[in-house]
């Protein structure tokens, strides 16, 4: 994928296709597409300082059982794993969605890993499907 | 992304259809931001039956309209979300300031 929010049509289309061939729960497609589309949308968004074409990596592998979804990029370090969750409780007034991208990822994934090597993101995510 | 737009009883119903991410978050925030929420507004109802999948930038629009009318005359309210559109809305915590009704119908009855 380009590091363009207009990729993420094609993004939802190779999942929907993906889904097909696999055979997996609609409701499975739905949470992959919004984990994908949040990690791709929050490195389109902050991951680059320039206003050079990126390449972003999304691969994703099926045993019947469990996916496994890797994406490489070559943005700014971000170990999602260090991120925080926000604070669901603060009051009305005082909201953001900051960092509601990477709950929803949290809650639809079952392990997430990181690792940073050479100049490249590296994020690996398993998922079960039930 | 289509958004229809409706009127009923002075209240204003949209009606988006498709996926609300961070492509197409900025086409409702831009239809919502068209109707008044002043004494001369309109109470908003935004119909959720033919939205498929939202993400955090679709709950972001979401959020900016629950907050620009908390002190506004004219409420907002959601209605006819997809499950799985549902559970995005409860895992991030928006059920617990935006009432969520099962259907256009009742969320009219509720400006009333």
């Amino acid at each position: 994928m380009r590091n363009h929010l207009s990729e993420l049509d094609r993004l939802s289309e190779q999942i929907e296709l993906i889904g097909q061939q696999w055979k997996l729960p609609e409701r499975s497609v739905l949470q992959i597409n919004l984990v994908l589309d949040e990690l791709f949308t929050n490195t389109v968004n902050y991951g680059f300082d320039d206003d050079l074409e990126h390449t972003i990596d999304i691969s994703l592998g099926y045993d019947g059982q469990r996916m496994q979804i890797t994406i490489i990029d070559d943005g700014n370090p971000f170990d999602i794993n260090q991120a925080e969750d926000p604070d669901l409780n603060i009051p009305l007034d005082q909201k953001d969605v900051g960092g509601l991208g990477i709950l929803l990822v949290r809650q639809f994934v079952d392990e997430i890993s990181y690792a940073r090597d050479k100049n490249k993101n590296i994020i690996m995510l398993t998922k079960h499907i039930l | 992304m289509k958004i229809g737009k409706r009127e009923e009883k002075g209240i204003v119903i949209l009606q988006p259809a498709g996926r609300l991410d961070s492509n197409t978050a900025l086409v409702l925030e831009q239809e919502i931001n068209s109707v008044g929420a002043g004494n001369d507004g309109h109470h908003l109802l935004v119909d959720f039956s033919n939205v498929e999948y939202i993400s955090s930038a679709g709950l972001r629009v979401v959020l900016k309209v629950v907050k620009d009318r908390q002190t506004s005359p004219k409420s907002f309210a959601v209605s006819n979300m997809q499950d799985h559109v549902r559970e995005v809305f409860e895992i991030s915590g928006f059920d617990a300031f935006i009432t969520i009704y099962p259907d256009a119908m009742q969320a009219v009855a509720s400006f009333a």
